[in-house]
């Protein structure tokens, strides 16, 4: 059967063409004007899955760069703090060298202590720096001031009162970056070997561990010289004396005193009622020659003393002890000393080696230097020697905290170039999917617009078509 | 004469008629429904006269429509299939519309943000500022959650009221099929007549029917029509059976017939179409948004819910979710945790809970086990008023409301106990013995433990039914019996758990104190050994430090291999051990050892010893937990305590009201130091995790209902457009069978009118013939 058109067909082509054209027109136009080829999901799903799994990826990206960057600031003014630090601590080395020279007195040492205070106090700014309201050098205990001072028992120490925890981000899924150094690890950091004496005294580490940190003084007290005397010669006894332990007395006619292997003295005249004897490990003893009859006189000279750590309880000593406990009760400091090498009293600085915070080191270098005048020389340099070699090992810690931190900033910078790359990458991954090709676009339109215009034409020309133009 | 006037007369009568027809047509060449009409005409029937069958004319017997029936009913169950397609697919474009995705304004774009905030923030865990970011990125997600969720009951409730409006177009179509059968019937009584119009304005209305629902029709003898829906009868030959919609707040849509006993199911037309959305409504996009915002809350809170504020803790904490009372007994504790109508399931596991004493930071653990099957509401509840520093109530709305006892704040994150050893029993001060073994313990009847202090030799009889469950005894349960005997209180004893094993200390420390477990027939069953115990001068102080990097939970136990003193006595060492006692480190605590110094243990954590003694021949032990994850059962979650986020569905996800108000609440540490962010990292860590409920990430879950919404309309559109050419073809062939052509028309028009001139010319004729014959007259 033949086609039977009819108007309203005609039409209705005529229409159906026009509406179809003009969608694509439409379509055409809304992907030009929106940049996009993905307006709505129907448009493509298969492409707005990738383009919303492209966008978790970017939004993971930036995730990481805001986490990143937002940690920079932190780590790099961290880094730039220590490096002061470290220079802070070359000047105190140098200023504790100068301190060490012999020809300086107690004055002049002191003008080095008190410069030193000066960068100690710069030093303590450094490790309580803060940025914005959270403290750098503080562990995660963000909120609390890392090194407080506090006063124990009159004396100021220097805590750490952060913890030991480390800021982290997330650099991508499961990696993680560690932001800080805790002021424990750079200012502070605990690595105990053994407990050092200054050999002043003679005493030694006993058998059992010592637990402490720091310096301690350890104080031997001399109680008292006893001896069984003669030949008009006494003990006097009114302090002074520093002999511990047994030290033969030798006195001969020919006018001479020797406390055990110590220089031989002339005895002056008039007998002196006080005269001193010096041991040959320094040991002092004052000896009343005033009622001597001139003979020969031998005798085996004891004297008693006491330890105390903390300079308030004091435990007498029987010099056989090799394992005897004091206990510092301001500090909690325990050591156990060997008092079978004791000979002399005095002050005996007991080095807890590997564990001072360098401000303990540089507090206890500003005490030695200020030690008075008659303290004797040897002991104030052993002192300092021991000191510089803790500053030493402060410098190395606080180098390696930079050397996290340089290392934390450069893995950043790498992090965030990748990262930028990543998110170029990406951006081109999702424009690829999502937005339109502009050259396609105005093809598409062009075409569009032409079959529009066609189907408008031969629609115009099939409805001018009627019988009726010729009746 | 009269015969040829008769013949003149009835040509023009024909050519007449013929006319009107052409008319008719050429005038309803627009009408929608109207077939074209045509007269049948016929030579009349002859005379005979004078012999002769003389023609007798033309007549026009009776007017026909051009129609395919056939055709008429394709048509009309093509609208149904066409009107389906068209009504789902404009919902569900309007899903589309509204979820506006791929965009910056989506939710999946607007999550992406949150994780970003949480990035900032992790960086500084303390700043307000990015506190207060991230609430307001929260914000953003959320009130877009509600937007959408809001816009989508909105489409719901308007595919409604479209339903309803649809029967009721049925109803008005359905009595305009009755009337136009009656008036066909009765028109079309007279033999042989058709009631041509009235029966294409029936079709008309049929088809109309059709785009609203799928009909089937009947004709029967009489040209009355049947019609029926789903087997129903919708119209039948005189009478309507109408159509009612039923809505629920649900968005289901139900479709009865007057007297009909069972729901209608139509498969076509727009009310199917918008059956199937409000189905989908239900069981796809809405659910799907529902599921996708209730994992939102439940994978962030799991994270959140173990966090610590800035403040390190809690001093009140009240829960977000209310328990039902679903026994109906009026008390609302006394169901299961499983039944109790939480919004989120627990799971067997355990809980911990740190106490964290302001004045010197000490911290208290303890482990809650949680068994939903086994635990009522009530059970928890007074679990968490079991531990000191904490009391816990259930409100008269059914919410759990936690207070911390002054002095004290709580909290449920994942520290590691820097100072593990607060009871003394690992070389403490104190004189100890620990058990060998953790409890329970089985008591047999009348066993006795027989021990010596300071107030003298004491027996304790212990019997199974001391305990709650007879014969097995918990170390706690043990530690108050002992603890209330007047003989341990006379001699200054007293008894803790140490992981749980059974511990006996002297109060007071120092080599003075002294004790001795003489004999008695349980210390076997406890695990404890008899001896003389004496307290040290020198207490071993145990530090821990670091943070736990294990996977599982354990409970770490410390204990030495031989007696000695710490850093002194040659190959003196420490054993840990985890839960199963299995052996976790060997440290060397023997010479070697600078008392104080970090070991490292096991998993990030590192221990040191002051100098002091240990002794394995005591029982020295102590205990500690490893927290890998603090709520194991996520009861925090269920219950709604320490949430970032409320609600379990797209339409009411929340941020928490106290959130909102002090961004400090968020609870970034795991630890509870400020400037940790352990929380944090699992929180964002939830943004590329796979979750068991959904299948993947939450973004590839959302990806993948956007997704589907794509595929769905992409598909609904081709779909749309083949039954659309479809339907175009078949009204094309409609057309070529009952369309108008006006030129046809016009020429017919000439044809016809031709022959009326003729016919006229012939009367004309004819008359001048009668005239000439009158003439003669």
């Amino acid at each position: 059967m033949s086609i039977r058109p009819t108007q309203g067909r005609i039409f209705a082509l005529v229409r159906d063409g026009i509406e179809s054209n003009t969608a694509k027109l439409i379509r055409a136009q809304e992907q030009a004007s929106s940049g996009k080829r993905i307006v709505r999901s129907s448009d493509d799903p298969v492409g707005t899955s990738v383009a919303l799994s492209l966008r978790r990826q970017i939004g993971a990206i930036e995730s990481f760069v805001a986490s990143t960057e937002g940690a920079r600031p932190d780590v790099e003014q961290a880094s730039a703090r220590l490096q002061e630090g470290s220079g802070v601590l070359a000047e105190i080395r140098a200023l504790m060298i100068q301190g060490m020279n012999g020809a300086l007195n107690a004055r002049d040492r002191s003008a080095v202590a008190s410069q030193i205070e000066l960068l100690e106090a710069q030093l303590l700014d450094i490790a309580n720096t803060r940025s914005g309201d959270s403290y750098l050098f503080a562990g995660t205990a963000t909120d609390t001031q890392p090194f407080q001072a506090s006063s124990v028992e009159g004396e100021s120490i220097i805590s750490y009162e952060g913890n030991d925890q480390k800021q982290r981000v997330l650099t991508s899924r499961g990696g993680e970056l560690v932001l800080n150094v805790t002021g424990e690890e750079v200012f502070s950091n605990y690595d105990y070997t053994s407990t050092d004496y200054g050999k002043v005294t003679g005493i030694a580490s006993g058998t059992t561990a010592d637990s402490g940190s720091g310096y301690e003084t350890l104080t031997v007290r001399q109680d008292g010289t006893t001896g069984a005397m003669g030949e008009g010669i006494a003990l006097v006894n009114s302090g002074g004396d520093s002999l511990v332990g047994d030290q033969p007395l030798e006195v001969t006619a020919a006018g001479t005193i020797r406390l055990g292997t110590g220089p031989v003295i002339t005895i002056p005249t008039p007998l002196p009622n006080s005269l001193s004897v010096q041991d040959n490990n320094g040991a002092w003893v004052h000896v009343d020659l005033s009622g001597w009859t001139g003979l020969d006189f031998n005798t085996t000279l004891t004297g008693d003393a006491s330890l105390s750590l903390d300079g308030l309880t004091f435990t007498s000593v029987d010099l056989t002890e090799t394992d005897l406990q004091l206990k510092s009760e301001t500090s909690g400091s325990i050591v156990h000393v060997n008092t079978t090498g004791l000979t002399k009293a005095g002050e005996e600085l007991a080095t807890f080696a590997g564990t001072p915070s360098v401000f303990e080191t540089i507090r206890g270098a500003i005490a030695d230097l200020r030690m008075p005048d008659e303290t004797n020389r040897t002991e104030i340099l052993n002192r300092l020697q021991a000191r510089l070699g803790e500053l030493d090992r402060s410098e190395g810690d606080l180098l390696v905290g930079l050397g996290k931190l340089g290392a934390a900033g450069q893995r950043i910078t790498v992090a965030t170039t990748r990262l930028e790359d990543l998110r170029v990458t990406v951006d081109g991954l999702v424009s690829n999917v999502e937005d339109a090709d502009f050259a396609q676009v105005a093809l598409d339109l062009q075409r569009a617009e032409q079959t529009l215009q066609l189907a408008q034409a031969t629609g115009a020309r099939l409805m001018q078509q009627t019988l009726l133009n010729y009746l | 004469m009269s015969l040829s006037t008769n013949i003149g007369l009835r040509g023009l009568l024909t050519a007449q008629a013929a006319m009107d027809t052409i008319g008719h047509n050429v005038a309803n060449a627009n009408t929608e429904g109207f077939s074209r009409q045509e007269v049948l005409i016929s030579n009349s029937r002859p005379l005979n006269l004078r012999g002769l069958q003389l023609g007798h004319g033309v007549q026009a017997d009776r007017v026909i429509r051009s129609v395919d029936e056939l055709l008429n009913s394709r048509i009309t169950s093509q609208a149904s299939a066409l009107g389906r397609i068209d009504a789902e697919l404009n919902e569900m474009i309007s899903v589309e519309a509204l979820l506006s995705e791929p965009s910056d304004e989506g939710i999946g774009n607007l999550m992406d943000e949150i994780f970003n905030s949480f990035s900032a923030l992790s960086a500084n865990p303390a700043d307000l500022v990015n506190r207060t970011g991230t609430v307001q990125s929260t914000e953003n997600l959320i009130s877009r959650f509600r937007q959408v969720s809001g816009e989508l009951d909105q489409l719901s409730s308007d595919a409604q009221t479209k339903a309803v409006a649809v029967a009721g177009s049925v109803n008005v179509l359905a009595e305009r099929v009755v009337q136009l059968n009656l008036e066909i019937t009765q028109i079309e009584a007279a033999a042989g007549t058709i009631a041509n119009d009235l029966r294409d304005q029936r079709d008309l209305a049929l088809r109309q029917l059709g785009t609203h629902i799928d009909v089937q029709v009947r004709e029967n003898t009489e040209g009355a029509v049947q019609v029926q829906v789903g087997g129903q009868l919708l119209v039948g030959s005189r009478s309507v059976h109408a159509m009612e919609v039923e809505t629920s707040s649900d968005g289901s849509i139900v479709v009865t017939l007057e007297g009909g006993v069972q729901p209608v199911e139509p498969t076509g037309g727009e009310l199917a179409g918008l059956i199937a959305f409000a189905d989908s409504f239900t069981n796809g996009i809405g659910s799907e948004l529902d599921v996708y915002a209730s994992s939102i809350v439940r994978e962030i809170n799991r994270a959140h819910s173990t966090g610590v504020p800035l403040a390190g803790g809690f001093t009140q904490l009240s829960g977000e979710s209310l328990v039902a009372d679903l026994d109906g007994d009026g008390e609302l504790g006394d169901t299961l945790l499983r039944d109790a109508g939480l919004p989120f399931d627990v799971s067997e596991g355990e809980l911990y809970l740190h106490v964290v004493t302001d004045a010197n930071g000490e911290l208290t653990t303890s482990r809650i086990e949680v068994d939903p099957a086994r635990m009522t509401v009530n059970d928890f509840v007074d679990a968490l008023s079991a531990e000191r520093g904490v009391t816990a109530r259930l409100d008269t709305f059914g919410r759990v409301i936690m207070n911390s006892t002054s002095g004290t704040k709580f909290h449920f994150g994942r520290p590691v106990n820097s100072k593990p050893d607060t009871e003394g029993t690992f070389g403490g001060g104190r004189a100890s013995t620990v058990g060998s073994f953790a409890g329970p313990f089985s008591i047999t009847t009348s066993s006795t433990l027989q021990m010596t202090g300071a107030g003298g030799p004491f027996t304790i009889t212990l019997d199974p039914t001391d305990f709650e469950s007879v014969g097995e005894a918990t170390p706690d349960e043990l530690a108050d019996l002992l603890n209330a005997d007047p003989g341990m209180a006379a001699s200054n004893l007293q008894a803790t758990v140490v992981g749980g094993r059974m511990a006996i200390q002297t109060l007071g420390e120092g080599s003075a104190e002294s004790f001795q477990i003489t004999g008695g027939t349980a210390l076997a069953a406890l695990g404890l050994q008899a001896g003389t115990f004496t307290g040290r001068d020198l207490a071993v102080e145990v530090t821990l430090s670091g943070e736990y990097s294990g996977k599982a939970n354990e409970q770490w136990t410390f204990e030495p291999i031989g007696d000695g003193v710490i850093g002194t006595t040659p190959g003196l060492e420490v054993a840990v051990r985890d839960s199963l006692g299995a052996l976790v480190a060997r440290l060397d605590v023997g010479s070697g050892y600078s008392p104080g110094n970090d070991l490292a243990i096991s998993d990030g954590v590192s221990v040191s010893f002051s100098v002091g003694e240990i002794r394995q021949s005591n029982g020295d032990a102590l205990s500690t937990d490893m927290i890998a994850d603090s709520d194991t059962s996520d009861i925090l979650v269920a219950l709604g305590l320490n949430g970032f986020l409320v609600g379990d569905d797209a339409s009411t996800i929340d941020l928490r009201e106290d959130i909102r108000n002090d961004p400090r609440l968020i609870a970034a540490s795991s630890t509870g130091a400020v400037g940790d962010s352990g929380a944090l990292l699992d929180i964002i860590a939830v943004q590329t995790n796979d979750v068991d409920e959904l299948d993947g990430t939450l973004g590839e879950f959302y990806g993948t209902v956007v997704g589907n919404i794509g595929f769905d309309i992409s598909s609904a559109s081709s779909a749309q457009e083949i039954e659309e050419f479809l339907l175009t073809s078949l009204e094309a062939q409609r057309e070529e069978v009952s369309g108008v052509n006006v030129d046809e028309e016009l020429v017919k028009m000439i044809q016809y009118e031709q022959a009326y001139s003729a016919a006229a010319q012939f009367l004309q004729v004819v008359t001048q013939m009668n005239d000439q014959i009158l003439a003669l007259v």
